[in-house]
């Protein structure tokens, strides 16, 4: 990636966050500023107004969208295509878990959910080597399971469509994801013709910790989902879609000497795209007596 | 909402930590892939320019036993260019590219006339072109740089079997030249012919020249393979002597005065010396330097020895490969002659050494081959940056 692409994208990164962290204080200000307007009626302010605290965990999937293709080998006397990898889509399943954290007020709630968000990817490739003689022929593929895990920390506007006991929501909003860890596992499968006949057979698995080849992500999500209050309990689900627009992978460490690299196995540049599903248990936060019940 | 202000100005705060400015040219590992089952690809010496690095590599010839030559061009973040496959009377080619100005040269023979030519390769690296050297008939064994930036060269001449030491400047012109017997009734070329034909039998030829001005080779001389200091008289000035080709020096570089640093064997052991005195003047045996065995290091392998600057200190590095079929690099400092550290390249196919250089920002690359699938032999290069160097340091 080259510095001013780097710098654009400090650039965006800030100007997102902090129009944020501006629309956030603007709407305290806003809150405290109706409070004093509406002093005389606490009890309708009070059921306007809540925060809401607890835990959540899910499932999610993950695919990747090739931003630039890499391969550990150079050519010298054949298409760069063919080495191309083949990303398996939303197929490899994972978990996130973390917190629920949710201001609400008059049908609009701001949440973030700060969360260990683990990304499950695969991909394959494949090698092939030939001769004049149909003997002179073999083949590998690479198999490749990659997990990163994020700390991720989004923020996101809901909407309750209806306020009953059962509260359907649609969300909207953006996450920024530090990268927390990553593992990669390869497993390399090589075939030979030298009966002419294919064997098949795994050569070598290795299964590495490889946090430095990833950057931290971010991006935007959409959802939607629905709210069920039991004592005062409220319990949500719902379904997300995460985007990313830029490439996690961290350049720098693409072609450096590694053990991957050693036997031409290198990264793309890559975004993510992720569905996930998740509950949370959350608990009101003020005061609540058998007259003002959960909102 | 407090605590969401808090939390985004984490964020910010976090996010302003994350990136770092990166150069694709600082580092890297390469590997260059041919598709064909029955190609194989043994690079003998690395070059580089403002623009491109040069891989000169031995290629397989049909015609001949012995090995044809191909260059293999790729940009400074070794991303393949071209492949040259240069005509096939031209072959074996002696180790390393010596530099001087932009252009990088080595010398090679004509298989039919056994006539040493030299090898130019210009900055663009696109052509190779070839001057025939005045010399007679002879192998060309080993290359080096004079301390005035003129062409060294050592070769074996069988029809006079001797040991011919060569100054030649870049036009081709042999300045001057130097023949020493071989031994009486001696005879080597068999031993020659292996040595370019058959990997396990290849023996470490090298030649250069001192600060002090005396030239060395390491060749035949009175019947055994020795290190011979020269000043281009009838005799040699002084030997360090082999045992027959059972031992011997493998690698040598000078590193001030009469101090040497440099790597022998003893049959299959090996010894390293970061910095030994060796006298010119004298006659002396290598065994007599043989100090410590370093069993890691494989037999036959190929070595090289390097200097090296930090601001801390100068150091020297050997550069070699292991039993286990990874790169070894031994850092070595010149003023105390003992070791700093050591760096391995390679890890699940086996890795072999064939060149290193050093550049002036620090940065060092490594060339060799490396085993695709454990079975096809391809070059890779590799880039150690400076600032990867201080941490091995």
């Amino acid at each position: 990636m080259k510095p001013k692409s780097l710098l654009f994208n400090k650039l965006f990164t800030y100007t997102l966050l902090l129009a944020t962290v501006l629309l956030l204080q603007n709407t305290a200000q806003a809150q405290s500023f109706k409070k004093k307007k509406n002093k005389g009626n606490f009890a309708e302010d009070f059921l306007k107004t809540q925060w809401w605290l607890g835990i959540r965990g899910g499932i999610n999937f993950t695919n990747v969208t090739p931003i630039n293709r890499f391969s550990g080998f150079n050519p010298v006397n054949y298409s760069e295509e063919s080495l191309e990898k083949e990303y398996k889509s939303f197929e490899n399943p994972s978990f996130n878990i973390g917190m629920d954290i949710t201001f609400y007020h008059a049908g609009f709630s701001i949440s973030t959910f700060p969360s260990f968000f683990i990304h499950n990817l695969g991909y394959e490739s494949n090698r092939l080597w030939e001769g004049d003689a149909a003997a002179d022929r073999y083949e590998t593929k690479y198999s490749v399971d990659q997990s990163i895990t994020f700390i991720d920390l989004p923020v996101a506007v809901k909407y309750d469509i209806l306020k009953n006991k059962v509260r359907p929501f649609v969300m909207a909003g953006a996450f920024y994801s530090f990268k927390f860890a990553a593992n990669k596992e390869v497993n390399i499968q090589e075939t030979d013709y030298a009966s002419e006949t294919p064997q098949a057979y795994d050569r070598a698995t290795i299964n590495l910790n490889n946090p430095q080849e990833f950057n931290n992500n971010w991006g935007v999500l959409g959802g939607i989902g629905a709210s069920f209050d039991f004592w005062n309990i409220r319990t949500i689900i719902d379904f997300q879609y995460r985007h990313s627009f830029e490439s996690v992978v961290n350049p720098a460490e693409r072609f450096r000497e590694s053990e991957f690299s050693a036997f031409g196995e290198v990264q793309d540049d890559y975004s993510l795209q992720n569905y996930s599903g998740s509950i949370s248990f959350v608990f009101p936060l003020r005061y609540i007596d058998s007259q003002f019940k959960a909102l | 909402m407090r605590i969401l202000v808090s939390l985004f100005l984490t964020i910010l705060l976090f996010s302003s930590c994350s990136e770092e400015e990166f150069n694709p040219e600082s580092a890297f590992l390469q590997i260059y892939d041919d598709n064909n089952y029955n190609v194989a690809y043994k690079p003998v010496g690395l070059g580089a320019s403002d623009s491109n690095y040069f891989m000169l590599a031995e290629r397989n010839l049909d015609v001949s036993n012995f090995s044809g030559i191909n260059l293999v061009v790729a940009d400074l973040e070794g991303t393949f260019k071209n492949e040259i496959q240069l005509e096939d009377r031209f072959v074996a080619p002696t180790k390393g590219l010596l530099k001087v100005g932009n252009v990088h040269y080595f010398f090679c023979m004509d298989r039919n006339t056994l006539r040493p030519h030299l090898g130019i390769i210009p900055a663009s690296g696109e052509t190779v072109e070839f001057i025939s050297l005045n010399v007679s008939a002879s192998y060309p064994l080993a290359a080096s740089l004079s301390n005035d930036n003129k062409l060294i060269l050592l070769s074996y001449n069988p029809e006079g079997q001797t040991s011919v030491l060569s100054d030649i400047d870049v036009q081709g012109t042999v300045v001057k030249q130097v023949q020493y017997s071989i031994g009486p009734g001696n005879d080597v070329l068999s031993a020659v012919v292996n040595h370019f034909t058959k990997r396990s039998e290849r023996l470490p030829f090298f030649c250069g020249q001192a600060p002090s001005g005396t030239y060395y080779f390491n060749g035949f001389f009175n019947y055994t393979l020795s290190l011979v200091f020269t000043t281009f008289g009838d005799e040699p000035t002084g030997v360090v002597q082999g045992q027959a080709l059972n031992a011997g020096m493998q690698s040598l570089l000078p590193v001030g005065g009469n101090d040497f640093a440099f790597m022998g064997f003893q049959f299959s052991d090996h010894f390293i010396s970061g910095k030994t005195t060796l006298s010119s003047t004298e006659i002396s045996s290598s065994v007599n330097y043989f100090s410590r065995n370093i069993p890691e290091i494989a037999e036959k392998a190929n070595s090289k020895i390097v200097s090296y600057s930090t601001t801390e200190s100068d150091m020297v590095i050997f550069a070699s490969e292991t039993e286990g079929r990874q790169v070894v690099l031994y850092f070595y400092d010149t003023f105390t002659g003992s070791l700093i550290n050591t760096y391995y390249i390679g890890t699940l196919n086996p890795f072999t050494f064939s060149d290193i250089m050093v550049f002036e920002d620090g940065s060092i690359a490594v060339m060799g081959t490396t085993y695709l699938a454990g079975r096809f032999e391809r070059i890779y290069l590799t880039k150690i940056s400076r600032e990867q160097v201080l941490e091995i340091l």
